[in-house]
């Protein structure tokens, strides 16, 4: 074995607490980045499949414009066209169960080949039952558990289906499985393979959707324009839910979001690892002085320090990879057993090892050790062997005011990047404002210590006493100590606020996604739903006839045709503007600068429109520019009043004014209504009292949106579960460096107290004393992570999200979390003084003092 | 109950038949074969709707133009199936599977499988002349009389080829009667081209992995399109069941042979060992004279075993045929004696996504005794992975789309 490292594992040996925390320091770095760096990509690939799972994994839906139908014939050649993976028809057969009189969609799929485009096969099957059965079975089924619910049928059941003016008797051969979260289009739905549901209507050869999966590799937009082309007129050709651009952003925003946690727990990891290793280094700096006075070279000391750096940087980050595998594990583990119980899903219980993020995770750990000990090294080698025996000197070294210039200014950069960011490069811009943020919170530490300490003094003044006014002096005096444990307990806390308000307000954006996507309680229509052909008309008395009824909360209509503007064929949506400006229900993304609501002039008459974003992105208008509108009574000028966030249609909608539409297409028909309930008031109730309030005079039907809504969310809630399992790594891994942080000082502060009860204080003093350095290192790291939190928030949110989207998340302040962090950080502040001090308040006080010396 | 996973919708008609899952309703009545079906060709290329299943099964050889074909590494081998199910039901349509398997030059083995339902015309199969497709595969049958193949898939490769018939059609068993079974009704009608001059376009597959990109081209496959020439055999096969109670698989030989003879045995395997005795094989001399050729007069020794490192499957490798009693239609010589050897171990297809049988269809060299040329020919082996055979049968996964490669 060398001199070196004789010295080296020597000096370990007579310190193993102090070593063994260095050691666990970098561990809980390295860990902290690669579990968070391992359990995104199944946190990603989750959300991805939730979104599938949410509106189905065809990439278009083909359908017709007019008339409702296509010709089946259209399908061979379609599904011959190279860019298409598989295509599969759908055919939609509407009517009522015979006994509750309750509205059923009968969709007609081929039962064989279906299975790639929808998620919802899985059937639990009746005994007498084989598979077979499903295609030779004239009559047979398959159908929702909640439909089957709601009509009380059971597998094996026959029950009467009308449709056409004839009943069919139909048996429930299976219930879908699975499927429970499935797009609206799945939810109320019986399926049959195609030919027996063609037999059953007596109308083969008729169509009503082709839904394609493109194959990979092929442009979508480019692909759906090829189809447009082929399909010509009278066909549309659409991007079907989840392919929206909308649902896409939100897949690449979650991802951008889990990307950049990952890198601000690489910068709290790195700080973490410099953190504890530099502390160790000046506590070895005595040893340096030793060796020189004993005839050792500058090279040597310097050897000495890089290989006690090495040392515990290698075994730290072994230990970290470890624990960061095991943390993901768990975390990927406990969140899939929830997905999967409930959902069927299976990717995610497979930890996806990337072995780039093992890698940089473990290179981390041992560069950062050695850069942390580089300084350290450099400055024992130089200086006078008697000079580095003595700390006061070092702390007098410590440029206090310097350091806090630097880190002030490396805040005004980062606030600077946070108002003005450098739009072309989002991601790099927000990244190093986040960098510079975490710097500046620990290079101002001590300096802000030494402010702290000012502050308690003269608030409290005498009040403190001799011991507290010891205690409270900690912070001035021992600030070089103090300062890392601090610092590390304010990153801790800021990477737990920042990944739980990443996380919150992501999970408000989706849910305002939802809501936009799936609004009202109920919705009233007549015909094909859910964007299927063109739905049949319902008079606008139905409408009349709900808003005045009692037990509604509040009624809105539907009503849409498509007309060219600029050549674009572009959607003109019939709303009632009262309802708009009283409701509130758009969310503005411009409105110009006039008091009032959007509406106003809209309602009174005025020739204006809103505008959907994504037109308004689609085309470059703006508010304020003019529109020529055709319209059958001639074309009409219209200026654009607002624009407003709609995260439900990518195709662009102009809302105009109800009477305004009335009198240029002389057409007051809806194609659908809107109807919110009262709170309190259940589906089943609402569905019935809105069947009662319009009679037998409209041929209509109610569907419920509520009840999908929730479930929707509840989906994407359990794909959270896994953030919300990466917040619980965030925190475990600060309480750990808390805990590591305040031993580490304590530990080292044995001699001072040993002195304390020398010249006199009693054990309960001593402790004491170090109960109170702990609360308050407790509460400052606390406070100062409070505010590094919510900037690294500010940055996730204003520049990383919103320049690389256009997509400003909903911010939400976690005030639960502000607390919690604060009750838990101090605790175990306090806990983590608690051991020690009680040892070192027991300590033989002989023996104390002569601590350092050892 | 039984939960069944739909995206592995239960389909068990290629191994047990249709009329033996069929249930009771309005399901139409099959034909089932019996001796002396009239053949009358080109018709009989055509599908046969009136039979619950049907198949059409090419293989062949091609060589690139100007590629010495001494060197066995230049030939390109090729399979491609167009299987047909009747669901036994009126209107419920048929289930097709496609299987395209290449291997070749630089190209290990690789294979594709396709199902369709042919309820909106994507696959389909003509009642008067040959034409069954399934997507964009085809093979058709010219009013001249030649066969018009077409099939492409990401990481497989393509082809399209013209090949014309110079040998049969050949009428195997008993006037084109094949038995599969010792019961009357376990037979099929079974005849085949056993050479057909074959000229056209190899589309060599793209060298990335198909699983992760550029499913983008117009066709699938980069690469430029080689002209080669090579032979083809042909089998179609037609009727009501496959294979009767307590069979569990069958092993089957398509061998060319020199001076343009042609050898075709199967052999249908029972569960206990043994194979039944209506197993037997064509013998087809140069000007189309057959000889009938009982299978317990054949002697087949396998000369080792391949384990298919992607199933476990132990299926036979390489064997020695001989025939004693065996004489020579035309120039009256007695025996024959082959030795038959895989071009490549790995000709394992794994069908999960279609038929749902994983089995042995492979290239091999056939060497005469006697005779230095050397010849191709095909060798299938089903049945051999007795998991499955254990399995239940409803488990099985249809859905649409190719990319089965690998």
């Amino acid at each position: 074995m060398t001199l070196t490292a004789r010295i080296v594992l020597r000096g370990w040996s007579t310190r193993p607490l102090r070593t063994a925390l260095a050691i666990l320091g970098v561990a809980v770095g390295v860990a902290v980045l690669l579990a968070i760096r391992l359990a995104n990509y199944s946190a990603v690939e989750a959300f991805g499949r939730t979104l599938e799972m949410v509106s189905g994994r065809a990439d278009a839906e083909i359908f017709a414009d007019g008339e409702g139908w296509l010709d089946a014939d259209l399908f061979a050649p379609l599904s011959r066209m190279s860019q298409i993976q598989s295509a599969a028809p759908v055919f939609i057969l509407d009517g009522r169960d015979e006994r509750s009189e309750r509205r059923v969609r009968l969709l007609g799929v081929d039962l064989a080949t279906d299975a790639e485009m929808r998620p919802w096969y899985r059937a639990e099957m009746d005994d007498t039952m084989d598979a077979l059965s499903l295609f030779v079975h004239p009559r047979g089924v398959l159908m929702t558990p909640m439909l089957a619910d709601e009509l009380q049928l059971e597998s094996g059941d026959w029950f009467g289906f009308r449709h056409d003016g004839v009943i069919d008797s139909i048996q429930v051969i299976g219930l879908l499985e699975g499927e429970d979260v499935a797009k609206a289009q799945t939810r109320d739905v019986m399926v049959m393979d195609l030919p027996r549901a063609w037999q059953l209507a007596d109308t083969p050869g008729r169509l009503h959707r082709i839904d394609v999966i493109f194959r990979e590799g092929v442009d979508r937009d480019e692909a759906i324009m090829a189809l447009r082309q082929w399909l010509g007129d009278g066909i549309r050709v659409e991007l079907s839910g989840w392919r929206r651009p909308q649902a896409q952003k939100l897949l690449a925003s979650f991802q951008l979001n889990l990307t950049a946690l990952a890198f601000v727990a690489l910068l709290v990891a790195g700080f973490l690892v410099f953190q504890t290793v530099n502390t160790t280094a000046v506590e070895r700096r005595k040893n340096a002085g030793l060796i020189r006075s004993l005839g050792g070279s500058a090279r040597f000391v310097r050897r000495i320090f890089l290989v006690e750096g090495l040392g515990i940087g290698l075994i730290g980050s072994m230990l970290g990879v470890g624990l960061g595998m095991l943390l993901a594990r768990g975390a990927v583990i406990a969140v899939s057993q929830t997905v999967e119980s409930v959902y069927l899903l299976e990717t995610t219980a497979a930890l996806y090892i990337n072995w780039e993020a093992v890698f940089t995770s473990f290179l981390l750990g041992v560069v950062v050790s050695l850069l942390s000990v580089g300084p350290v090294a450099l400055e024992a080698s130089h200086v006078p062997p008697r000079e580095s025996m003595s700390r006061q000197v070092l702390e007098q070294r410590i440029r206090v005011g310097l350091f806090a210039y630097i880190g002030l200014a490396f805040l005004l950069i980062g606030l600077y990047l946070l108002w003005k960011p450098w739009t072309e490069h989002p991601i790099v811009s927000g990244y190093t404002s986040a960098a510079l943020f975490i710097l500046a919170g620990a290079l101002t530490t001590p300096w802000g210590l030494g402010v702290a300490h000012a502050i308690l003094t003269r608030l409290l003044g005498r009040r403190l006493g001799s011991f507290g006014r010891l205690a409270v002096g900690v912070l001035k005096r021992s600030r070089h100590r103090v300062a890392p444990a601090v610092a590390a307990l304010a990153t801790a806390v800021a990477m737990w606020l920042s990944i739980d308000m990443m996380v919150g307000s992501f999970r408000n954006t989706v849910e305002t996604w939802v809501t936009n996507t799936v609004t009202a309680d109920l919705i009233v229509t007549s015909g094909s739903y859910f964007g299927v052909g063109k739905p049949e008309l319902i008079p606008m008395d139905a409408f009349d006839r709900l808003i005045g009824a009692e037990g509604i909360a509040d009624v809105d209509h539907f009503r849409s045709v498509r007309v060219p503007i600029d050549g674009l064929p572009t959607v003109i949506a019939m709303v009632d503007m009262e309802s708009v400006r009283k409701q509130k229900r758009l969310s503005w993304l411009d409105h110009g600068t006039i008091r009032g609501s959007p509406a106003d002039p809209l309602v009174a008459g005025e020739n204006q429109v809103f505008i959907s974003e994504p037109l308004a992105f689609r085309t470059g208008w703006g508010v304020g520019d003019s529109l020529d509108i055709p319209t059958p009574s001639g074309t009409e000028r219209m200026r654009i009043r607002a624009i407003y966030y709609d995260y439900a249609s990518d195709t662009g909608m102009i809302l105009v004014h109800r009477p305004w539409f009335v009198e240029h297409w002389g057409d007051d028909r809806l194609e659908s209504i809107a109807v919110y309930l009262p709170d309190g008031m259940t589906l089943s109730e609402g569905r019935e009292h809105v069947n009662a309030v319009l009679g037998d005079d409209f041929e209509v039907s109610v569907f419920s949106n509520r009840d999908l809504r929730e479930s929707v969310l509840q989906v994407f809630d359990n794909t959270f579960a896994i953030t919300y399992a990466l917040r619980a790594v965030a925190i475990l891994v600060s309480l750990l460096a808390v805990w590591g942080g305040m031993m580490a000082l304590v530990v080292e502060r044995r001699r001072e107290l040993a002195i304390l009860r020398a010249i006199g204080g009693s054990e309960k003093q001593v402790m004491g004393r170090i109960y109170v350095e702990s609360g308050l290192i407790g509460t400052i790291g606390w406070g100062l992570g409070t505010v590094l939190g919510i900037l690294l928030s500010l940055v996730l949110t204003f520049v990383v999200n919103k320049y690389s989207f256009g997509w400003t998340l909903a911010l939400r302040m976690p005030w639960d979390q502000i607390a919690l962090s604060g009750v838990l950080m101090i605790g175990a502040a306090l806990l983590a003084g608690a051991f020690p001090a009680r040892d070192a308040a027991k300590q033989s006080i002989a023996q104390g003092v002569r601590v350092d010396a050892e | 109950m039984i939960k069944k996973d739909l995206s592995v919708i239960v389909v068990y008609l290629l191994l047990l038949g249709t009329a033996s899952a069929q249930p009771p309703g309005q399901a139409p009545d099959f034909l089932v074969p019996e001796p002396g079906y009239e053949w009358s060709f080109p018709r009989d290329h055509a599908n046969h709707s009136e039979y619950a299943l049907e198949w059409w099964y090419y293989t062949g050889h091609l060589l690139p133009d100007g590629a010495d074909p001494t060197v066995d590494a230049n030939w390109i081998h090729l399979q491609l199936t167009f299987f047909r199910n009747a669901i036994p039901a009126a209107g419920a349509g048929q289930l097709y599977f496609a299987h395209l398997a290449i291997s070749g030059p630089e190209m290990p083995f690789a294979f594709a499988e396709h199902i369709a339902r042919g309820t909106l015309g994507e696959a389909g199969s003509d009642e008067t002349v040959q034409h069954v497709w399934l997507d964009t595969w085809r093979a058709s049958v010219l009013p001249d009389g030649s066969h018009v193949l077409e099939a492409e898939a990401e990481g497989v490769g393509g082809i399209r080829l013209l090949a014309k018939p110079t040998l049969g059609p050949v009428l195997n068993g008993d006037d084109g009667f094949s038995r599969k079974g010792p019961g009357g009704s376990e037979a099929s009608y079974y005849y085949s081209l056993p050479r057909m001059e074959t000229e056209g376009w190899f589309y060599p597959r793209s060298s990335h992995d198909p699983r992760h990109e550029g499913r983008g081209h117009a066709e699938g496959s980069d690469a430029a399109p080689v002209a080669v020439t090579g032979t083809l055999w042909m089998d179609h096969e037609f009727g009501n069941q496959q294979l009767g109670e307590g069979l569990t698989g069958w092993d089957w030989w398509g061998l060319k042979l020199p001076g343009g003879e042609a050898l075709m045995l199967y052999r249908i395997r029972r569960g206990a060992g043994g194979f039944i005795d209506e197993s037997e094989g064509t013998f087809t001399a140069a000007d189309g004279t057959t000889v009938r050729i009982p299978f317990d007069e054949v002697k087949v020794e396998p000369s080792s075993e391949w384990t298919s490192p992607h199933t476990g499957v132990v299926y036979p490798h390489g064997w020695t045929i001989t025939i004693p009693s065996f004489v020579h239609p035309t120039s009256g010589k007695s025996g024959l004696t082959l030795t038959v050897t895989p071009v490549t171990a790995d000709q394992e297809l794994r069908t999960d996504r279609s038929t749902r049988v994983t089995y042995y269809e492979g290239a091999v060299r056939v060497e005469r005794e006697g005779f230095d040329e050397r010849t191709f020919g095909f060798v299938e082996l089903v049945g051999y992975d007795t998991e499955q055979a254990k399995a239940q049968p409803l488990d099985l996964p249809v859905s649409s789309g190719s990319d089965g490669g690998e």
